[in-house]
């Protein structure tokens, strides 16, 4: 029984996942398991906000442990490690599938367990404390169970979310300071940052002993909240140079943070009061796996690695640490040995340059002649549920990869379940398929806005990205007669809309059509409408229709005493302005106690003096021919007299839906005061790295983490030009994807493990780029070719398209040596979601730059090279023979088109193409 | 050498409807009823440390001053070597008169030391000699069976790093059980295991008592068949450090001998899962698969009894249903014995009769190793 499988204690010199691919003969295992949910009920309160439900799924006699809770209010809870935690803090669930005691329930209305022969009692009991202290009975909560599988019988660890930060040690204040660690040097042996040597990521921790005296030592340590009683796997990687003295021991201690008396043993669970470092066998220059798993007697564990001179005399040597984890056991579980077939890994592009990517397809076939599947499966919700396959297996020597690090070499979403006497098969398509739900998912309807016009009901409510104009706003509510206007929904961002640059009312709709400056008005903020930039809406707060005063319609006749003509100037007012000229003009031929106003309660006219005489000569005027009091909404047929003061006979305004012809500018969503999705705080979310960070996380429901943060970050500075888009109608997420990745010359890609990687295309090949040589080729499947295909005289890029009215500024680049030197005269149009010309001529440019030559292809299967590469991403070939003017390849740079990668052999079938220089 | 005729074990009583299981102590996700399942992976296994059940170990007898004391330990699972002794010194005190006792465990070690902590009364640890010997926790502990006296401290013979466990068998009615069996174990070699049988399920001083004998691979005996309705498998393997046992095929029960061995020439191999690759010049790539023992030969000149007999099991075992094949169970009962299932009906044909003779009959047998 080796430590991984549920022995407690430490195991190292483990080896890791190249070990096992690389390694001519090998045992090599999949493991699979399905997520299949369960919508939860019968819910009654725990504690203040807390609920509890019983919830139990058995598969052959054990209770099914819940991995994951989502309702439709949030996106996903954390476990909570225990009651305590999850009764203290919102956004979490917690579940013991082995604690089958709690609150007593006999009539709660769950059905399903009520089966007439298992006892009332003993059901383990979910508990979910909700965002915002929701009740969940008000929503749908749904409860994800774990199944394992394997192509062999195995027990191993459920674990739970790392419990250290920065385990990576990507990240580092200096280079002797990791951020989240607290390093303590020797007299001479120093703690630093190493980023030639790495076994993940970028960088790993390095102690580097230089004639250090015996005793020296040098620690690096990290604190751990733990709960008390429950087992916990700590996991790492390391290496020491082959050329370390015997005695110069890299180690490992885990003890209580509080006084470090109580020091785990090397069995997991004894505990000694003077320190315990664990020597861990040297590797002699390669990376090793090392698992502790323990049983924690303390709310904080302390996690200590150092190097220690232990040889009697000074020493100088190296060790290195990387991809340190502390995860909860929840269980160990039964890898039931039914898997008879199991997909790995695919990604692609759909074109040479140009497609989108691809989805992974594949099918999870597990043997179930003793249906025992099929009650379960039918059971639970499967489809659209997730299922993983795991790669691990053993080396020659019989030595094992831990759990954690085989790869997970691929998540998919179940699409089809069927079953026959023999197997229940799967059908499975990578997360991408995750990307093919259309947005905006909302609809205006009568429930949320009453009394909608009808002509926007059942429309979809916008999304608005990055900054644009002229847009048209929907009224989705009459209050005070004029109404609430949305621009954009902004139900799923994280703070609202940045601003409303400018609202705009046009006289007519052909004023409008034709963005005509000249006949229309820019209406206040503040006096016009008032802004709710966290909704996406505005609140007009008065009549903003435009009336004309022409040349034709000018004069005002009126007697206060004397016979008067106010000449009003011709031009667009609102009313209230209007109102405000005419007195204006009243006044400057007039008595200075002229008034005249306009009520939006009741939308009209009223003109009034103070003291003294007045009548409105609206039919005997001498310039009745010209007047404006009919504009006014005085009836022309007669003059007013007798009274200071007369209100117009009829209103100006009816209706706003028909009056009230708006366009606004405006920027789209921002971020949150945290900067989650820009790195800045409340920054307009313009840039195409941060639009799919926002995108995925906002409005797929995926977690931040699942987006890697160091090829999004990076992203942002290759692809500095904003982005600018309105969705108003349903439009793919895939298509969406797709084009935000065209946009910036980049490739989107998702790996085995369900993380999202953003990569723009640049000329530089890496360092770190795979090297491919004649060997790495398995047999006969090397072919290379040379294709017409993404060929193109002419690309044409679109950009900036006007949400109102669709219509698209283009950028043309043609080269007509395309047509004569490979007899391709085509043209090939672009849409994209580029803001600015500037940016549209770059990317004109870059396009056609891939687009007027022919790339070179190579397909073929390489072993083990391109495991950990992503599509889009570069690699040298060398090979003796190939298709170049020399007759051989030497270094030449392919882009990887599309893989499938077997982790199972250590295979990659890949095609690749041509690299191509773009002048980025 | 002694008669190697062969002996199918294939009637488990373990996974029997009727059949009853209980274990001391049982992981939750893996409760003694996975030893239903032939599936050897699928496994039995106990919690981490010392599982203390009333009756079977929770009595630790003691003198104090040359009064005897029994002190019962309480009911549960502990699961480290201090939890343990925290309990064993709590238990001891309570029924202490003068003297206190402290009993500490040393993980480097793994032994538990038992000592009088204050007082000056005589103490020994009757652990030979108690009044309560069948539900002693010495051997949990490391004790061996015998009294400790003359002095106030007393460390284990042994390490233990966690208790000693079983499983019971109720058959629901006596039954002859001739065979036991034990695969897919995480013992090691100090570790036994023993079958007992008893007409009732009190296990201090069972009817039969044997030790199942044989390796990593397999503990096996073959015995004078007992008829008994209570069968336990008893662990005693408190120096794995695993920290518990574990268990994925119990098999209980009789066995069918046929008349006599299989006929010469019969043909046994291991056979190859692995699958080969080769590179364009002649490097060879190996996913290593588990290979498995097959076996073909013919069982030839069978009577009428035997037979049936065959005929009963192969009704009752299709291919795909597991079983034990002991190929020479009397001198290599643990090495040359495979569980296997039919690749093919057994198929009698009839090849000695249609005279005075009686009637023999002959069949193909035909095995595969079951793995997963």
């Amino acid at each position: 029984m080796m430590a991984t499988h549920g022995a407690l204690g430490l195991a190292a010199g483990l080896p890791t996942l190249l070990d096992l691919v690389g390694q001519s003969a090998s045992e090599k295992r999949v493991l699979v398991e399905l997520r299949p949910g369960r919508v939860v009920e019968g819910w009654s309160a725990y504690s203040g906000a807390t609920y509890v439900a019983a919830l139990q799924e058995t598969f052959d006699g054990v209770n099914l442990d819940v991995v994951a809770v989502q309702t439709l209010l949030d996106s996903g809870l954390t476990r909570a490690e225990d009651l305590v935690s999850c009764v203290a803090a919102a956004g979490t669930f917690f579940y013991d599938p082995d604690i089958t005691t709690g609150p007593a329930r006999w009539d709660d209305g769950v059905t399903h367990w009520d089966d007439g022969v298992t006892t009332w009692d003993q059901f383990p009991f979910l508990y979910v404390h909700l965002f915002n202290d929701a009740n969940p009975a008000i929503t749908t909560v749904v409860a994800f169970f774990l199944l394992t599988f394997g192509t062999v019988g195995s027990v191993q660890p459920n674990l739970g979310a790392d419990k250290l930060t920065n385990g990576g040690f990507e990240s580092w204040a200096s280079s002797t300071d990791a951020n989240n660690w607290t390093e303590t040097p020797g007299a001479a042996i120093t703690v630093n940052q190493e980023t030639t040597i790495v076994y993940r990521g970028t960088s790993v921790l390095r102690f580097t002993a230089t004639a250090a005296a015996n005793g020296d030592s040098a620690t690096e340590r990290q604190d751990a909240t733990t709960v008390s009683g429950m087992l916990y796997r700590l996991s790492f990687a390391y290496q020491t140079d082959p050329g370390n003295p015997q005695g110069l021991d890299l180690r490992v201690r885990v003890h209580n943070q509080a006084d470090g008396t109580a020091n785990l043993q090397a069995d997991g669970r004894s505990f000694a009061a003077s320190p315990v470092s664990l020597p861990l066998p040297p590797t002699g220059g390669e990376w090793k796996r090392a698992v502790f798993d323990f049983r924690a007697q303390w709310t904080t564990t302390r996690l200590i690695f150092s190097l220690e001179n232990n040889t009697g005399s000074a020493a100088t040597g190296r060790a290195y640490v990387d991809d340190v984890s502390i995860r909860r056991v929840w269980r160990y579980n039964y890898y039931e040995p039914r898997v008879s077939a199991a997909p790995g890994s695919e990604s692609g592009a759909n074109d040479v340059f140009f497609g989108g990517d691809r989805i992974g397809q594949g099918a999870i076939r597990l043997i179930d002649a003793d249906a025992l599947l099929e009650p379960l499966l039918a059971d639970l919700d499967i489809l659209y549920k997730e299922g993983r396959t795991y790669s691990g297996g053993a080396i020659e020597d019989g030595s094992e990869v831990p759990f954690e690090e085989s790869r997970r070499g691929f998540t998919g979403l179940v699409q089809d379940l069927g079953t026959s006497n023999k197997e229940a098969t799967l059908d499975l398509q990578d997360l991408r398929a995750f990307f093919h739900r259309d947005l905006p998912e909302r609809v205006n309807n009568d429930a949320d806005s009453p009394g909608l016009d009808p002509n926007i009901r059942g429309k979809s409510r916008p999304l608005l990205f990055g900054q644009k104009a002229n847009i048209t706003p929907y009224r989705i509510s009459k209050a005070g007669d004029y109404g609430v206007y949305e621009i954009a929904d902004c139900l799923k961002s994280p703070a609202g809309i940045k601003a409303i640059d400018a609202v705009y009312s046009y006289a007519d709709s052909d004023a409008a059509g034709l963005l005509d400056t000249t006949r229309r008005l820019t209406l206040s903020a503040g006096t016009d409408y008032s802004a709710d930039l966290a909704n996406g809406q505005f609140t007009v707060l008065r009549d903003v229709q435009l009336i004309e005063i022409t040349t034709e319609e000018t004069r005002l006749d009126f007697n206060d005493g004397s016979v008067r003509a106010a000449i009003l100037t011709p031009g667009f007012y609102v009313p209230a302005s209007l109102a405000a000229h005419v007195q204006t003009q009243m006044r400057a031929v007039g008595a200075g106690d002229l008034n005249c106003t306009h009520a939006d309660g009741t939308h009209k006219i009223t003109i009034s003096k103070g003291a003294g005489s007045l009548s409105l000569l609206i039919k005997s005027g001498t310039n009745a021919a010209i007047s404006a009091w009919k504009k006014l909404g005085f009836d022309p047929s007669a003059d007013k007299s007798g009274s200071l003061s007369y209100v117009a006979d009829s209103v100006i305004f009816t209706d706003a839906d028909k009056q009230h012809l708006l366009r606004i500018d405006a920027q789209g969503y921002k971020d949150d005061a945290a900067g989650t999705y820009t790195g800045s705080a409340n920054a307009l979310v313009v840039l195409g790295p941060d639009l799919i960070r926002l995108l995925t996380v906002r409005w797929l429901g995926k977690a931040l983490s699942a987006l890697d943060a160091t090829t999004f970050a990076s992203a942002r500075t290759v692809c500095p030009e904003p982005m600018a888009f309105l969705l108003k109608d349903p439009t793919s997420t895939k298509a969406i994807f797709d084009t935000i990745a065209l946009t910036n010359l980049a490739k989107i890609t998702i790996d085995g493990t369900g993380t999202i990687f953003y990569d723009p295309l640049v000329d530089a090949l890496p360092a770190s780029a795979p090297a491919l040589i004649d060997n790495d080729w398995l047999a006969d499947t090397f072919e290379m070719g040379l294709a017409v295909t993404d060929l193109y005289t002419t690309v044409i890029v679109t950009y900036d398209e006007d949400p109102t009215l669709g219509t698209k500024p283009t950028r043309t680049l043609t080269d007509e040596s395309v047509a004569l030197r490979y007899g391709r005269a085509e043209t090939r149009t672009f849409n994209t979601y580029l803001k600015n010309l500037g940016d549209a001529i770059t990317l004109t440019s870059r396009l056609l730059a891939l687009a007027k030559t022919p790339g070179r292809t190579i397909n073929g299967s390489v072993k083990i090279r391109l495991l950990d590469a992503r599509t889009g991403q570069k690699a040298r070939v060398t090979k003796r023979r190939g298709l170049d003017a020399t007759g051989a390849l030497t270094a030449v740079a392919f882009r990887i088109l599309s893989q499938a990668n077997s982790y199972r052999d250590g295979v990659s079938a890949v095609s690749l193409v041509e690299d191509r220089a773009i002048g980025r | 050498m002694a008669d190697r005729t062969p002996r199918f074990c294939w009637n488990n009583l373990v996974q029997a409807a009727a059949t009853i299981l209980t274990a001391s102590a049982s992981q939750a996700a893996f409760p003694v009823s996975r030893l239903k399942d032939q599936m050897r992976s699928k496994i039995w296994r106990a919690p981490i440390g010392w599982n203390v059940k009333a009756a079977i170990n929770d009595k630790l007898d003691y003198s104090e001053g040359g009064s005897a004391k029994a002190a019962t330990l309480a009911v549960g699972n502990y699961a480290t070597g201090a939890l343990f002794a925290a309990q064993v010194t709590t238990a001891m005190n309570a029924v202490a008169v003068s003297n206190t006792y402290l009993c500490s465990y040393d993980a480097g070690t793994g032994k538990f030391t038992i000592a009088r902590a204050s007082g000056a009364a005589t103490i020994s640890l009757l652990f030979g000699t108690g009044a309560n010997l069948a539900a002693s926790v010495a051997k949990d502990l490391g004790f061996i069976v015998a009294d400790k006296t003359g002095a106030t401290s007393y460390l284990a013979d042994a390490a233990s790093y966690h208790s000693r466990e079983w499983i019971v068998v109720d058959l629901g009615s006596a039954q002859s059980v001739a065979v036991g069996i034990v695969i897919n174990h995480n013992a090691m070699a100090g570790g036994t295991f023993r079958l007992q049988g008893n007409a009732t399920n009190v296990w201090s001083a069972p009817s039969v008592d044997q030790t199942l004998a044989g390796g990593a691979t397999m503990r096996i005996a073959f015995f004078t068949p007992g008829v008994y309705r209570y069968w336990r498998l008893l662990i005693e393997d408190t120096l794995n450090t695993d920290g518990f046992s574990e268990v994925g095929i119990l098999f209980v029960g009789d066995y069918l001998q046929p008349d006599r061995s299989f006929a010469q020439g019969y043909k046994e191999q291991r056979e190859q899962l692995s699958v080969m690759a080769q590179a364009d010049q002649g490097a060879s790539y190996l996913d290593k698969r588990p290979d498995r023992y097959a076996f073909r030969g013919q069982l030839a000149r069978v009577s009428r009894a035997t037979r049936d007999l065959l005929n009963a099991m192969s009704a009752a075992m299709p291919p795909g249903k597991n079983w034990f094949l002991a190929q020479d169970p009397q001198n290599f009962p643990s090495t040359e014995t495979y569980y296997v299932s039919l690749t093919a009906p057994l198929d009698l044909i009839q090849s000695v009769g249609d005279g005075p003779t009686a009637d023999r009959y002959e069949t193909d047998v035909s095995v595969l190793e079951a793995l997963g």
